[in-house]
């Protein structure tokens, strides 16, 4: 989940590239059309939330503790009586919405430095490429266990401890795609016609960057929702008594025996949101490269 | 057909319902160097492959083969393939392809030997080295080192090791320039050795074989004997075929002042000069043609040219001063023409690039417009404009790269081995787009190992190589 993936071993080549119709390609695609329903649906739950809840999620009611599934709670309730749909809700902000900003914010900042390494060179270049072997040299999730250890339990200090473990990756990646792009023939030629540089750069460059960069977020949403469940399951992420997937898990399993529904939901909603990235991400992965399917 | 030193009746390949290679029969008689050739695409290489067993299992092949008067089953591949080296020797397209790049050249030829059990021959290694020109010292270098005219002549070397009755090659001369080419054809028949030979280049094979096959869709179209390949009474696909491949030259340049020139130019790869030091003069609508073996510094030339390189030692100067080219002076036009568009343009917004810079600031659509004219003027016009260039074959990224020069309009065009990868018909389309540059006031410096492609087509040629070790 933190690190390298099988699959990102496969990464898209550098200057990969969209069709002209990217929309109907990536319809076109099985996977795409699966994960792209999937992806649309888990967010509209999770931005439809508030209203579609029927209870508040963190009020308790005593009287109505574990619940089954039926009329009134349709998941059941928890140990407080707390609804389960409700939570699942709720906390579908916290997980997909986390998941969605660490992504965002690897992505960024990969883009940020491999393309500073790339286009300045010299000692900037290695200065930086150092600092990202030292972080790549170490396990992600030691990296991520070490920056929660210092800035203490929380949510949002689980985003930035995500983060802090898999940006380097991407800045490699970015270094080398820019790295190639600017001395493309297509960018040399460019230059050569007398286009300026920083269009060389807007045109040529970037989207030979951004776009593998692009592939490789949606191929890693999946693992960083996994992650936010497995570090919130551990404590170290959301806090009480708000709701998230993986934290939901943790509270479920001392009543596994006697409330099963309790633990079932979330995981299932786990297993489909990671589904429904990596089905997209493989989709991307496939229309960006097409000369690469098999 | 037991006369023959191989027989081939009723060859057919096909990939699921696509066929290749239609129902071919033909004879190769003892001693006779038999040439195939056509247009990409049209099954030449496929009925090589099919003749030793060389064709992935999805490939379907039917007929009959005869050779030394045995009978052999087409698809049977592992027998086909168990007289490779001793029976038939095989000279692949592509010399890097067919060499493992972590072992010595020396290692690739003695693999002849080995293959079967064999302990490798020294002296026939010696002879044969002495025979193709290759230096026995460089055997023990790696392909890389090796320039690509030079390797192919060392795979010609494992493919005669154990002096096969019969050669099947694929392109043998396509890295060699003119003069080796003839020599290595001669060894290849050396000692009446029978040669099937692939190729696209009827000028030498004219020259050099004795019987013509020209093959069309699959089929043969046409056969002759080699020396009335030209001649009038020749069959009309061949002369069709001839007359496609017939290169243009631009008009003579004007006597206008050298708008380059070059005074005892020196570049360097590590301290080594790479040729001799280099004296040239350029006019407006000038061809000059470079020529020389693989690593004699002719990307580095144009690198020069196009002021991405510094020299080492001399001038170039450019309208009689030293500056650097100003923006839009000079272009270059890269082997690799697909690497050299950006993937996610439609190719009119390609073309259209050079449009997007200058004083007069044109429309998107007026862009679009004058791309598409300059499309069709190189002959894509029946090509969809909004087609990505990984979309197009080779011939037509080479011919979008050439309508977007028209369109940049640069004072000094380098064209780095424009024509390499491309068939006859396509390589006089690139040619014709190249003179039309030319003759609208460019000067043209157009690199290529083809000797006889740049005697016909520039006004002069430069040899950066002078020395040959080529015997002939």
């Amino acid at each position: 989940m933190i690190g390298l993936s099988r699959r990102a071993a496969t990464a898209p080549r550098p200057g990969a590239m969209p069709p002209t119709d990217f929309p109907a390609a990536l319809l076109r695609h099985p996977s795409g059309r699966w994960g792209l329903a999937l992806c649309l649906l888990l967010l509209g739950a999770a931005a439809a939330g508030p209203w579609l809840a029927p209870h508040p999620p963190n009020l308790p009611d005593y009287a109505a503790t574990l619940r089954p599934p039926g009329p009134g709670h349709w998941l059941g309730t928890d140990a407080m009586g707390r609804d389960q749909l409700s939570r699942l809700l709720d906390g579908a902000r916290r997980s997909l919405g986390g998941a969605a900003a660490v992504t965002a914010a690897i992505t960024l900042v990969g883009l940020l430095v491999g393309s500073l390494a790339a286009l300045s060179g010299r000692w900037i270049d290695a200065a930086l490429m150092r600092l990202v072997d030292v972080v790549m040299a170490l396990p992600g999730l030691i990296v991520a266990f070490g920056v929660l250890g210092l800035l203490g339990p929380g949510y949002l200090n689980l985003l930035i401890a995500l983060a802090a473990a898999d940006w380097a990756y991407k800045a490699r990646i970015a270094r080398a795609c820019a790295l190639e792009a600017v001395r493309s023939p297509a960018a040399m030629v460019a230059r050569e016609i007398g286009v300026p540089e920083w269009r060389v750069l807007a045109q040529h460059v970037l989207p030979s960057v951004l776009w593998p960069l692009l592939v490789l977020a949606t191929l890693g949403l999946g693992g960083q929702i996994a992650a936010i469940s497995a570090f919130s399951f551990l404590g170290l992420g959301v806090q009480v008594p708000h709701a998230e997937w993986g934290a939901m898990l943790a509270e479920s399993r001392f009543h596994f025996q006697i409330a099963p529904w309790l633990l079932l939901a979330p995981a299932l909603c786990i297993f489909v949101a990671v589904l429904a990235s990596n089905l997209l991400g493989e989709a991307l992965r496939d229309i960006a490269t097409p000369e690469a399917r098999s | 057909m037991s006369a023959a030193a191989l027989a081939v009746r009723g060859l057919s390949v096909a990939y699921g319902t696509a066929v290749v290679v239609r129902d071919l029969s033909f004879d190769l008689q003892p001693g006779e160097v038999l040439a195939l050739v056509g247009l990409s695409g049209c099954g030449k290489t496929t009925v090589l492959r099919a003749l030793l067993g060389l064709l992935p299992p999805s490939a379907r092949v039917d007929g009959r083969l005869r050779a030394a008067g045995e009978d052999l089953a087409p698809n049977d591949r592992t027998a086909l393939r168990r007289r490779l080296g001793h029976a038939i020797g095989f000279v692949a397209q592509n010399p890097f392809d067919a060499c493992a790049p972590h072992r010595s050249v020396r290692a690739h030829i003695e693999e002849a030997w080995r293959a079967l059990g064999h302990r490798p021959d020294p002296a026939r290694i010696a002879a044969l080295c002495d025979r193709l020109g290759l230096d026995p010292a460089m055997l023990d270098r790696f392909p890389h080192e090796w320039s690509g005219g030079m390797l192919q002549r060392a795979n010609i070397a494992a493919a005669l090791a154990l002096d096969p009755p019969v050669v099947l090659a694929d392109e043998p001369t396509s890295a060699v320039d003119a003069d080796n080419a003839k020599a290595v054809m001669a060894c290849l028949r050396d000692g009446g050795r029978s040669v099937l030979v692939v190729s696209h280049d009827l000028d030498l094979m004219a020259r050099t074989a004795n019987r013509i096959l020209l093959l069309e869709n699959g089929r043969i179209a046409a056969e002759t004997p080699a020396g009335q390949a030209y001649a009038e009474t020749a069959p009309g696909p061949i002369r069709t075929f001839a007359r496609a491949a017939a290169l243009v030259r631009p008009p003579e340049p004007s006597a206008a002042p050298p708008l380059l020139e070059c005074q005892d130019l020196v570049l360097v790869r590590g301290a080594r000069p790479l040729f001799p030091p280099l004296s040239l003069r350029l006019r407006p609508g000038e061809v000059l043609g470079v020529v020389g073996p693989s690593g004699s510094g002719k990307s580095s030339l144009l690198a020069a040219l196009a002021g991405r390189l510094p020299p080492a030692a001399g001038l170039i100067l450019r309208d009689g001063a030293e500056r650097p080219p100003r923006r839009g002076e000079v272009l270059t036009l890269f082997q690799n023409a697909l690497s050299s568009m950006n993937p996610r343009w439609p190719i009119e917004r390609v073309v259209a690039e050079p449009l997007t810079v200058g004083p007069v600031r044109l429309a998107r659509a007026a862009r679009a417009a004058a791309a598409r004219a300059m499309l069709a003027r190189q002959g894509l016009a029946e090509v969809d404009p909004g087609r990505r260039p990984w979309q197009l074959s080779t011939g037509q990224t080479q011919r979008v790269t050439l309508a977007r020069a028209a369109l940049a309009r640069p004072r000094l065009l380098l064209a780095d081995e424009p024509t390499s990868a491309l068939d006859p018909r396509q390589r006089c389309l690139a040619i014709e787009g190249l003179a039309r540059i030319a003759a609208a006031g460019s000067a043209v410096v157009l690199v290529s190992h083809d000797r006889g492609m740049l005697d016909r087509v520039c006004h002069r040629v430069v040899t950066l190589d002078p020395c040959s070790t080529m015997r002939p």
